[in-house]
C-alpha cells in the first residue's frame, strides 16, 4: 500500500509539473510570447522626447507679432506645490517601515505615524522652495505668493469642473447628483506649474545640475536598498518632481505699444483737451484678437491627431498647447511644428535621434503698427468711443456723457482683399487674460473676449445703399439718370412707417433726386422705391453677390456668417426695409469691408485674407458697368465732401468737417441701424446659457461709416475703412470722425501716398 | 578505528537513488548561482562560493549520524525550533532584525538565519517521528495531532508574518499522510474543505470585497489583482500586480530558448523586476535560458522527488520513508507554489525556489534534506521492533513487516 501511495504522489507532482510546464509554455510560445518580448524589451529604450518650437506668427513688414518664449520655465509639480507629495511620500514609508502594525492600526494611528515620517519631506519641500528664491532672484515671500496663486487657479478649475459636471450629470440622470460624486481629478492637478518663469542659462544649469544630483540619488538608492544595514538618506527626492520647461506661453512682442497720436485734427471738442498737442496713448491687447490664443489640447485633438511614437510624433499629446481663436488656431498646422525623439538604447548605449523640426513662420496682412493706432484711436483716453454731448440731440442722453462705446474697426486693402487693421473695443489685455480671465470672460455685456469684427453681425442701416444702387443699376431697373420722387415717405397709405431721415424730424421731403443725391443724403424713401424694383428675391440675390449671409471665408474660426434671409423668408412683411439695411440682415464689420472693397473694384468678388501675399482669386463679378459705378462712388463722394452729404460736418459741432485728411480722396457712406436693445442674461441654472432677460444695458443706433479712400492721384479707390460703435447714435456724427482718424493714421504709415 | 571509518564511509557512498536528488539538487543550485549571477553577480558568486559549500558540507554532516539517533533527537529539536520560531515574533527581541516587515531572522555573527527555513526539515522529521509506529491518524480524529503539530509552527511562522513558508507546510503534512497511508477519504473531505475555504475566500474578496476582513488588504488586493491578470485586465500592472506582470513578461519575452546571460541581465534589469535575485529567480531563468530552461528546472526537481520517493519505497525504516517523503513533498510545494506565481497561477508571495533562489539558510536547510535522504538510502534493513505506520487491513495485528520481509 505505502508503494501505491508514493506512485499516487509521485503522479501528483507529474500532474503538477506538467500544468507548470504548459503555463509557462503558453507564456513562451505563440503570439503571447511576441507581446511580452515587446514589452521587455521596450524597457530598454529610453525615448526623450525633444519639444518643438512653434512657429513666429509676422506682421506684413516681417515684425514679430507671436513667437513662443525662448527661456525655460522651472516647473514644480502639483503635490509638491500642495504638500501633498511630503504626505504621501511620509505615509508610504510609515507603510513600507512596519506593515504589520499599520495593517492594524486606526485612522488617528496611521495620521500619528505618517506625521512622525513627514518633516523630513517637508524640510525638502522648504528647501526647494528657498533654492529656487535664491536662483530666481526672488524673495521667499514672492515664492509663496506664487505657490498660493497657483493652488488658487488649480482650486477654481477643480471647482468649476465639478460644478459643471455635476450640473450636466444631474440633467443627465435626472436625479441629484452630490459633489463628492461630480469631482473628479483636473490635469492641472496632476502636472507641474511653473514657479520660475523665463530664466536665464546660468539659473538653467543650476536647476538641472540638482535635478541631475537628485537623479543620480535615486539610481545609488535603487542599486543599494537591498543591502542589510542599509538607509535611506536621499535629500533631493523632491528635485524629481521639478522640470525645466520651456514655457506653455507665447510672447506677443507688440501686445502693449505707446503710440504718439496727433491730436491737431480730432473734432475741436477733444482736441481742446490735449490743446492740440501730439499725446501719448498706450494701448494694451494689441492684435490680440486676430492673433488669437492659445490652449491646453483637450481630447478633439487627441482624437483627430493623437501622438503616436511611430506614426506622428507632432500628434497630440497631454500638456500640448494648441491655437484656439485667430491665426494661432487658423493656422494650427503650419505654425505647429513637429517635436523631435532621442531614443536612448539602454543595451547598446546609442542614440538614434530624430530632430524637431520648428513649426512655419505665418506671415499675416496686418501691419501691427497701423493696427496699434487704431486701437489707440478707439481708446478712451482719446474721446471718440464714448458718448459726447454733439453725438446726439436727445438731451436725456446727455446725463450720460463719458459713457464708453463699443465696436469694431477694419481696414482692408481694396486691390488684395488684405485686412491691413482690425480693432475690437474692449480689447483684450494679455495681463488681464493671465491674471484674472474671469475679468474678461465672466464680462457678457461687454463681451470683450469676442472678435466683433468677424463674431458680430450687425444691421447694415443706410452703409447698405450703395449696394442697392449699384445693384439696381446693373439690373436696369433704374435708369443712369433716372429721376425718383420722394416725398419723405414710401407708403402713403401708412405714411409714418417708412420716412426719409430729414422728413421724420419736420423737415422738408427731398422730392425728386437721382441716384447720386439720394446716396448723398441717404434718402431712405429712394432706396424703398429701388427694393420695390428689384423685389425681394433680386435684392436677397445681390447681398449674396456681395458676400452677405455667409461667412467670409477669411479663415479665422468662430466667424459668423450675418444674417440674410433665403427664399419665401425673404418676401415676408416689411423685406422692403431690406433697402436701407433694416429688417432680417445683418453682417459682421469684416463684410461689410468686403462688400464695399467688391464695389470699389468693380464688383469683383474676392474673399477677404488675414495672410500677406495670400490675395484670393477673383470668385465672381459682379460686373458693374464704369458709368454705374461712377454715380454711386460720386454719391458717397458727395456724401462726404458736399453740404447736404450725411458723413461732410458734425451738425452739433459748428458744422465741422469729419474728413479732414489733405491729398486724400474720402468717399463715404454712413449707417444709423436700428438695434435691439442689449439686455442683462440672467443664468438661473448657471450652465452658463441666459435663462431669461433683465433690465436693458444699453439702447440706441448702432453708428457704422464705411469710406473708400484713395490717394488723390489714384484712379480708383485703394483702401476700405469702416468704423462701427454700437448702441452710438447718428453713423456720421459718432463713427465718421473714427473712420477720419483711421485715415490720418493710414496716410501717416505711408499707405495713401 | 580507521577501517571502521572506512567502512562506513563506504556504506555512506553506497549505491542509492538519493545520488540521483544529490545529482539534482547540485543542477539546480547551479543553474540558481548563474541565475543569480544574471542580475546580481556579487550574490552569485557569493551563494555559489561560499553558501554552496557550507551547504554541501552541512549535507554531509546530516548523512552521518545513524536515523535512529536522528530520531531520537527530533523532538528536542522540534522543541528548540519552537522556541526560535517564538523568539522571533517577541516584540523587541535583540538580533532579531525587521525585514520588509518580517521579523524571520536572527543576526548571527556569520550569518543572518532564517529559522522557518530550519523549521521545515524539523517539522518533517517530527511528525515523521510521530507518525511511524501510529494508525491512529486512519481515523479522522486521529488526524487531529498531527495537525496540531503543523499548527504549532505555521501559525509562528504566519506571526512573523512569512506567509509563503507556512504555505508549504499543510501540503507536506498531506503527502505524508498520504503516504503514512491516512484514509483518502478523510484527506480527500480535508482537502475539498480546504479548497472550498479558498473558493470562497476568492469569491468573497472579487464580490465583496469589504467582508472579507480575514485577509490584510493587500492580501485582498493581490487576489483581484491575479484574477484580473488571468482575465487579461492590465489595470493593476502597475501596481498590485506590477511583480506578476513583470515576471510574466520577462518569462514571455524568454521565448524558446531564452535571451542569453548577458542580454537577459540587461534586460531583466531594466525591466525592474522586484526581488529577482530571490523570490522571481524563475523570472531569471525562463528569460535567460527559455521555456527549454523551464522545462529544465521542472524536469530536475520532478527527478529530485521521484529519487527521494525512491528511496523512501526502497527503506524499510518507517522514520526515513516518510521523512523522505516529507522532504519531497516540502521541496515540490515550495517549488511549485514559486513556479505558479511566475506563470500567473497563484497570487504573489514571498517564496523562494528551492536551491535555485538566492539565500544561505534555504541553502543550508534543503540540503539538509538531501543529506539526510542520502543519509537514509544508504541504510541497509534493520530489523523493527514494532509494526511500521504501513497499514494494511489483511495483514493488520501480524508480525512487525521487517520480519516478513
Amino acid at each position: 500500500m505505502f508503494h501505491r501511495r508514493l506512485l499516487l504522489l509521485i503522479a501528483a507532482a507529474a500532474a503538477v509539473t506538467l500544468t507548470l510546464g504548459a503555463a509557462t509554455a503558453k507564456l513562451t510560445i505563440g503570439p503571447e510570447q511576441a507581446r511580452r518580448q515587446a514589452a521587455a524589451e521596450k524597457a530598454l529604450l529610453k525615448p526623450d522626447l525633444i519639444p518643438t518650437v512653434r512657429g513666429r506668427i509676422l506682421d506684413r513688414h516681417g515684425r514679430v507679432l507671436a513667437e513662443d518664449e525662448a527661456a525655460f520655465d522651472v516647473t514644480v509639480h502639483y503635490s509638491v506645490i500642495t504638500g501633498d507629495w511630503a504626505y504621501d511620500n511620509a505615509r508610504s514609508d510609515a507603510r513600507r517601515a512596519d506593515r504589520e502594525r499599520w495593517s492594524e492600526m486606526d485612522f488617528a494611528g496611521r495620521e500619528k505615524l505618517t506625521t512622525e515620517y513627514k518633516q523630513r519631506y517637508d524640510d525638502q519641500i522648504e528647501m526647494l522652495w528657498r533654492t529656487l528664491a535664491e536662483v530666481g532672484g526672488k524673495s521667499r515671500q514672492e515664492i509663496e505668493d506664487r505657490r498660493n496663486r497657483i493652488i488658487g487657479r488649480v482650486h477654481r478649475i477643480a471647482t468649476g469642473h465639478t460644478a459643471n459636471r455635476q450640473r450636466r450629470l444631474t440633467k443627465q440622470l435626472q436625479e441629484e447628483v452630490s459633489w463628492a460624486e461630480a469631482s473628479e481629478t483636473v490635469l492641472e492637478q496632476v502636472q507641474g506649474h511653473a514657479m520660475l518663469d523665463g530664466i536665464d542659462e546660468a539659473t538653467r544649469t543650476v536647476v538641472m545640475g540638482f535635478i541631475a544630483e537628485a537623479e543620480r540619488e535615486q539610481q545609488e538608492y535603487l542599486r543599494h536598498r537591498r543591502k542589510s544595514g542599509f538607509q535611506d538618506t536621499r535629500a533631493l527626492q523632491v528635485w524629481r518632481q521639478v522640470g525645466l520647461q520651456r514655457p506653455a506661453r507665447r510672447n506677443y512682442p507688440f501686445e502693449t505699444v505707446t503710440v504718439m497720436l496727433e491730436t491737431g485734427h480730432l473734432p475741436s471738442a477733444l482736441r481742446d483737451r490735449f490743446d492740440g498737442q501730439p499725446t501719448e496713448v498706450t494701448v494694451r491687447g494689441v492684435g490680440l484678437h486676430t492673433l488669437g490664443l492659445m490652449r491646453d489640447a483637450w481630447s478633439g485633438e487627441f482624437t483627430s491627431r493623437p501622438f503616436h511614437p511611430q506614426n506622428d510624433l507632432g500628434g497630440y499629446m497631454d500638456g500640448d498647447r494648441v491655437g484656439s481663436t485667430g491665426i494661432e488656431a487658423m493656422m494650427e498646422d503650419r505654425l505647429r511644428g513637429t517635436r523631435g525623439r532621442n531614443i536612448l538604447h539602454l543595451d547598446s548605449n546609442t542614440v538614434e535621434e530624430t530632430p524637431a523640426m520648428r513649426g512655419g513662420d505665418v506671415r499675416v496682412s496686418i501691419d501691427i503698427q497701423l493696427q496699434a493706432r487704431v486701437l489707440a484711436i478707439m481708446s478712451p483716453e482719446i474721446g471718440l468711443m464714448e458718448l459726447q454731448p454733439w453725438h446726439t440731440r436727445d438731451e436725456a442722453r446727455l446725463a450720460d456723457v463719458g459713457q464708453p462705446f463699443n465696436g469694431a474697426a477694419v481696414v482692408m486693402e481694396v486691390e488684395t482683399g488684405e485686412v491691413l487693421a482690425t480693432a475690437s473695443v474692449p480689447t483684450m489685455p494679455l495681463a488681464t487674460l493671465r491674471e484674472d480671465p474671469d475679468l474678461l470672460y465672466g464680462n457678457q455685456a461687454d463681451a470683450p473676449f469676442r472678435n466683433r469684427v468677424i463674431a458680430q453681425p450687425y444691421q447694415p442701416g443706410s452703409t447698405l445703399k450703395p449696394l442697392v444702387l449699384a445693384s439696381v443699376y446693373a439690373d436696369r431697373k433704374l435708369g443712369l439718370d433716372e429721376i425718383i420722387d420722394t416725398p419723405g415717405y414710401l407708403w402713403p397709405n401708412k405714411p409714418t412707417a417708412y420716412r426719409d431721415w430729414r422728413f421724420k424730424r419736420g423737415g422738408a421731403p427731398f422730392g425728386p433726386i437721382d441716384g447720386t443725391e439720394a446716396i448723398a443724403r441717404s434718402s431712405n424713401v429712394f432706396f424703398g422705391k429701388m427694393a420695390q424694383r428689384l423685389g425681394s428675391e433680386g435684392l436677397v440675390g445681390w447681398f449674396e453677390g456681395f458676400g452677405m449671409g455667409e461667412p467670409t471665408g477669411c479663415g479665422l474660426p468662430g466667424e459668423h456668417g450675418g444674417d440674410l434671409p433665403a427664399g419665401r423668408a425673404a418676401g415676408t412683411h416689411g423685406w422692403e426695409f431690406m433697402g436701407i439695411g433694416q429688417g432680417p440682415i445683418r453682417w459682421t464689420p469684416l463684410q461689410a469691408a468686403n462688400a464695399y472693397a467688391t464695389l470699389a473694384r468693380g464688383g469683383a468678388f474676392k474673399r477677404p485674407t488675414y495672410l500677406a501675399d495670400h490675395a484670393r482669386p477673383i470668385e465672381r463679378d459682379l460686373d458693374f458697368s464704369d458709368q454705374n459705378l461712377a454715380r454711386v462712388f460720386e454719391g458717397m463722394r458727395q456724401s462726404a465732401n458736399e453740404s447736404h452729404g450725411t458723413t461732410h460736418h458734425l451738425s452739433l459741432l459748428n458744422r465741422e468737417l469729419i474728413f479732414n485728411v489733405p491729398g486724400v480722396t474720402v468717399m463715404a457712406k454712413s449707417g444709423t441701424a436700428d438695434a435691439a436693445p442689449l439686455r442683462e442674461a440672467i443664468d438661473h441654472d448657471g450652465d452658463g446659457l441666459p435663462d431669461a432677460w433683465g433690465r436693458v444695458l444699453r439702447d440706441g443706433d448702432h453708428s457704422w461709416v464705411v469710406a473708400m479712400v484713395q490717394p488723390e492721384t489714384a484712379s480708383a479707390p485703394t483702401h476700405v475703412v469702416l468704423a462701427v460703435v454700437e448702441y452710438a447714435g447718428s453713423g456720421g456724427q459718432v463713427a465718421g470722425p473714427i473712420v477720419n482718424q483711421i485715415i490720418w493714421a493710414l496716410k501717416q504709415e505711408g499707405y495713401l501716398d | 578505528m580507521n577501517r571502521w571509518l572506512l567502512d562506513y564511509v563506504r556504506s555512506m557512498l553506497r549505491p542509492n537513488a538519493g545520488w540521483y536528488a544529490l545529482f539534482a539538487a547540485v543542477m539546480l543550485t547551479i543553474i540558481g548561482v548563474m541565475a543569480i549571477g544574471t542580475v546580481e553577480p556579487s550574490y552569485g558568486t557569493l551563494q555559489g562560493q561560499k553558501w554552496l559549500p557550507v551547504a554541501l558540507f552541512v549535507m554531509l554532516i546530516c548523512m552521518i549520524p545513524h536515523p535512529r539517533l536522528i530520531g531520537q533527537a527530533t523532538y528536542p529539536l522540534a522543541i528548540i525550533t519552537v522556541i526560535v520560531l517564538a523568539y522571533l515574533i517577541m516584540p523587541g527581541a535583540p538580533l532579531v532584525p525587521k525585514i520588509n516587515g518580517a521579523t524571520s531572522w536572527i543576526d548571527l555573527p556569520m550569518m543572518r538565519v532564517q529559522p522557518s527555513e530550519l523549521a521545515k526539515v524539523v517539522f518533517v522529521l517530527a511528525l515523521a517521528r510521530y507518525l511511524r509506529y501510529r494508525s491512529s491518524y486512519r481515523t479522522l480524529r486521529g488526524l487531529a495531532i498531527p495537525f496540531v503539530i503543523m499548527f504549532l509552527p505555521v501559525l509562528m511562522i504566519l506571526k512573523q508574518p512569512d506567509l509563503g513558508t507556512a504555505l508549504v507546510f499543510a501540503p507536506t503534512l498531506f503527502a505524508m499522510l498520504v503516504a503514512a497511508g491516512a484514509k483518502l477519504r478523510h484527506l480527500g473531505g480535508l482537502l475539498g474543505i480546504a479548497f472550498a475555504s479558498v473558493a470562497i475566500v476568492v469569491s468573497v474578496t472579487l464580490w465583496a470585497p469589504d467582508s472579507m476582513q480575514v485577509l490584510k488588504p493587500h492580501q485582498r488586493d493581490r487576489i483581484v489583482a491575479m484574477v484580473g491578470l488571468i482575465q487579461g485586465d492590465t489595470r493593476y500592472n502597475d501596481n498590485e500586480a506590477y511583480q506578476a506582470d513583470k515576471a510574466m513578461t520577462l518569462i514571455g519575452a524568454g521565448g524558446i530558448s531564452g535571451y542569453g546571460g548577458d542580454r537577459a541581465s540587461t534586460i531583466i534589469m531594466h525591466n525592474r523586476l522586484p526581488h529577482d535575485h530571490n523570490d522571481m529567480i524563475f523570472a531569471v531563468v525562463v528569460n535567460r535560458w527559455g521555456l527549454l530552461g523551464a522545462w529544465a528546472v521542472m524536469g530536475l526537481y520532478l527527478v529530485l522527488v521521484a529519487s527521494m520517493l525512491l528511496v523512501a519505497a526502497r527503506s524499510k525504516d518507517p522514520f526515513a520513508r516518510l521523512a523522505c517523503v516529507g522532504f519531497a513533498a516540502s521541496l515540490f510545494t515550495q517549488a511549485s507554489i514559486n513556479i505558479g506565481m511566475h506563470v500567473g497561477l497563484v497570487p504573489i508571495t514571498g517564496i523562494t525556489l528551492p536551491f535555485v533562489s538566492y539565500g544561505g539558510s534555504s541553502l543550508l536547510a534543503t540540503f539538509a534534506m538531501i543529506g539526510l535522504t542520502l543519509n537514509f538510502g544508504s541504510r541497509r534493513p534493520t530489523m523493527l521492533a514494532r509494526p511500521s505506520f504501513e497499514f494494511d487491513r489483511s495483514r493488520s495485528g501480524s508480525l512487525p513487516q521487517a520480519t516478513r520481509l
